[in-house]
């Protein structure tokens, strides 16, 4: 196995455990705040599963950009492709954006997500406001997800 | 499109037509009363609101009897499924049931108290069962534990350690007998059987021992028999909970007519509220109300028909007041009103977006969700759940707004060829392999949106007969920005076209803020920074893209991994088809989400960004309660 092959899988993991990371603690918080608030009013609980839901997406992207490596140094199709050593870096440095502003973004909107539950628990006609603060942070997620996409498929083996 | 009319109403009735008015009231549905405005000294009288105390109290008992049944409620709710309806013969015959609703809901309390009486006397005879388990085994009732002329007796409790080494070197000699009776953990309960001659001896060894004396209830009989009879007592009471739960569930027949009663009451008190805002004389009361305009005719003529000496006058809002916001739109429109209103409502005259949204809405959606099979199963499913469980209105708008989406998403679908994460047909978009097209069409269609916005602006300044503010504030960004775009195609005419808008924005973006030329100029130039904020609003949109792609590649992925799975034989192809199903629902459902919170946000934040004036208060008529059921019209 060449160093650029490693590389290019570092990078499909770099891309899956940051956003990954980052969702798991953003949703988590969000779970802990949405268990907190149905106990003082049950009864906007669903209206909090769509807040908790929020972060989760950017472990989603992170996943799919490793996803898109895999695919595209054919991991998946059994035989990995030759990959020299500044195609390797590229792809590595391609899955940063999606790795580090996920990470940080999921935990970000993790707790715009919880202040959000919050403010749901007390006036519940305000989720969709508080669904909107939390989405918010979403876009730099979806801007990091694209430029990872586009340096990754850049990069042809 | 538009922001429903609202005409004052004023109605001057006899009191005695009171009840009949109020109920015509309720039943229309379409009279929002507010508090009367009269300074006639003739309407001084305090509106009678006796009957409201009581009420509430009735209300309060009612819905706890029906949260007290609900628990004990076998019958299947339907998935989804409206409240039931009652007609207004149907809440007539449930208010004369009242009294013997009202006994049920006595009886509940009454097993209420008892529950609570039994789950006292539990709590103590486990309590005294603690205290005398350690007492088992002492061979004479409690009661006979007494000192005699010349004995002096003890029960309690030293340390276990210290007994065993008294037990060992017999520390307190001949005339002292010290009783094991039993021990729990490091405790030895004891029986001390002493001559008075011994007594300090005694007393100091124990102390010593960390004794701690016992008191036992001084019963007849022996502890073991205490504990018996109290076990007795114990399952009696638990026999009297079982009988209890049994009694409340017999009750569950009444909790469809109690949840009735409960809707017919809240109704009454909704209508005592309206009572409490009148203007009140001797013998007539004044009632002040909005009524949308289109309605105007209907109130009268009802309200006639009731009391044919009412007097009613309808007029425009005075100038500077803010009449309550209803919008009406077309059918097809009206599930996306759900969108605007969880933002907030428009301004009373101001313009209801709806319409000019809804197309916006429904193609973002599509493109985000992107999926021609995710796509259909949302055109098709969503009419169908419709149909098949009737829902409640807002459940049914929702739905509507998914179909709507999902049209769309059939159309992008075939763009980017992608069916279920398959691609078996040509492409005319390709995310993967040809990512500009793409990302081109998103600011386009973010432009186009922007514009739309930038439109509606420009009619609220015409029709407000602000022209100049629709030059210079309108006209000259879009000359901006188009011209901008244009430099990339026909820069001459871009070019012109650009600085022609940037000239108009300079010279007058300050209008309003200055007299002085100069802070004018100043303040213009602030505001052609405002570019930045327009390149930013676009590419905002090319998260259209990314939602797409992000749908398409995990598609692809479920595909894969069920590409996988399916050869492994018969129960690969199972385990395969499982996972194809519920990964590709997974997908839809979280996209589907995404995408409709994502569209609301390119609504919210991009379009009403450019011109919405939000504030409005929501239209709230005097109507029938439905917390539990509808009460609607016979006819």
């Amino acid at each position: 196995m060449s160093i650029g092959q490693i590389l290019a899988l570092l990078g499909a993991a770099i891309a899956a455990i940051g956003a990954g990371i980052g969702s798991s603690r953003g949703v988590g918080l969000g779970g802990e705040t949405s268990a907190g608030v149905s106990t003082e009013n049950p009864e906007v609980n669903s209206k909090l599963l769509l807040l908790q839901l929020l972060p989760g997406t950017q472990g989603i992207y992170g996943f799919l950009i490793g996803v898109i490596v895999l695919i595209n140094t054919n991991v998946l199709g059994g035989a990995m492709k030759p990959v020299e050593l500044f195609q390797g870096l590229s792809i590595l440095i391609g899955c940063l954006p999606i790795g580090i502003v996920g990470y940080y973004s999921a935990i970000k909107q993790g707790k715009v997500a919880a202040a959000g539950m919050i403010m749901t628990g007390q006036r519940p006609e305000m989720s969709g406001k508080g669904i909107t603060m939390a989405v918010m942070v979403e876009t730099y997620a979806v801007l990091s997800l694209l430029l990872s996409f586009l340096i990754v498929n850049a990069i042809k083996l | 499109m538009a922001i429903v009319e609202m005409k004052h109403m004023d109605m001057l009735a006899l009191d005695r037509d009171r009840h009949e008015l109020l109920a015509a009231i309720q039943k229309l549905g379409c009279v929002q009363v507010i508090q009367a405005d009269t300074e006639d000294v003739t309407f001084n009288k305090p509106s009678a609101m006796a009957e409201l105390p009581g009420l509430e109290e009735q209300l309060t008992r009612v819905g706890w009897a029906i949260s007290r049944l609900v628990k004990h409620d076998n019958t299947k709710k339907p998935f989804m499924a409206d409240k039931p309806s009652i007609d207004t013969a149907q809440s007539e015959a449930v208010l004369l049931q009242q009294n013997q609703l009202m006994e049920t809901v006595e009886t509940l309390e009454a097993l209420e108290r008892e529950a609570g009486d039994l789950r006292g006397q539990s709590a103590r005879i486990e309590a005294l069962s603690e205290q005398l388990r350690p007492w088992q085994n002492l061979q004479i009732p409690p009661s006979d534990v007494h000192t005699t002329r010349n004995t002096f007796a003890l029960l309690g409790s030293v340390q276990k350690a210290s007994w065993e080494i008294w037990q060992a070197e017999n520390t307190f000699g001949e005339l002292c007998t010290v009783e094991q009776i039993s021990t729990q953990r490091d405790l030895a309960y004891v029986y001390v059987l002493c001559h008075n001659s011994q007594r300090e001896h005694a007393m100091a060894i124990l102390k010593e021992g960390g004794f701690t004396a016992a008191s036992l209830p001084h019963g007849n009989l022996l502890v073991r028999e205490q504990l018996a009879e109290l076990a007795e007592e114990q399952q009696k009471i638990e026999q009297r909970q079982q009988g209890i739960i049994l009694d409340t569930a017999a009750l569950v027949v009444n909790l469809v007519p109690l949840k009735q009663l409960y809707d017919v009451l809240a109704s009454k008190r909704a209508r005592l509220y309206a009572v409490e805002r009148f203007a009140v004389s001797e013998h007539t009361f004044f009632l002040q109300a909005w009524v949308p305009e289109t309605m105007t005719k209907t109130v009268e003529e009802q309200l006639m028909l009731v009391s044919p000496s009412v007097a009613l006058s309808f007029y425009d809002p005075a100038e500077g007041e803010e009449p309550p916001v209803l919008l009406h739109n077309s059918a097809a429109v009206t599930p996306f009103e759900s969108v605007v209103s969880s933002f907030s409502l428009p301004a009373p005259f101001s313009v209801d977006p709806t319409a000019v949204m809804m197309p916006f809405f429904i193609n973002f959606m599509g493109m985000m969700v992107s999926d021609a099979g995710y796509g259909l199963m949302m055109a098709i499913v969503a009419p169908l759940l419709i149909k098949a469980l009737k829902p409640s209105k807002s459940t049914q708008r929702m739905l509507w707004l998914i179909m709507g989406g999902g049209l769309m998403t059939i159309f992008w679908g075939l763009m980017y060829n992608s069916w279920f994460g398959y691609a078996p047909l040509p492409t005319v978009f390709d995310p993967m392999n040809n990512a500009m097209p793409v990302m081109a069409t998103c600011i386009g269609l973010g432009a186009l949106h922007l514009f739309a916005g930038l439109g509606m602006a420009a009619y609220l300044n015409i029709r407000r007969g602000q022209v100049l503010d629709m030059l210079c504030d309108q006209v000259s960004w879009f000359m901006l920005i188009v011209g901008l775009g244009l430099m990339l195609v026909v820069p001459a005419v871009g070019q012109w076209m650009a600085i022609a808008g940037a000239a108009i924005v300079v010279l007058t973006a300050g209008r309003k803020k200055s007299k002085n030329p100069i802070k004018r100029l100043i303040s213009g130039l602030g505001a052609l920074y405002n570019v930045t904020g327009w390149v930013s609003d676009l590419l905002s949109y090319i998260r259209l893209f990314g939602m797409g792609l992000a749908t398409g590649v995990i598609g692809m992925v479920i595909n894969i991994l069920v590409g996988m799975i399916a050869g492994g034989g018969i129960i690969g192809m199972v385990l395969g088809a499982a996972v194809f199903v519920g990964g590709h629902l997974f997908n839809a459902g979280i996209n589907i989400f995404g995408a409709y919170v994502h569209s609301c946000r390119l609504q919210y934040i991009e379009f009403f960004g450019k011109f919405y004036e939000d504030g409005g208060i929501p239209f709230r008529p005097l109507v029938t309660s439905n917390s539990y059921v509808h009460i609607r019209d016979a006819q």
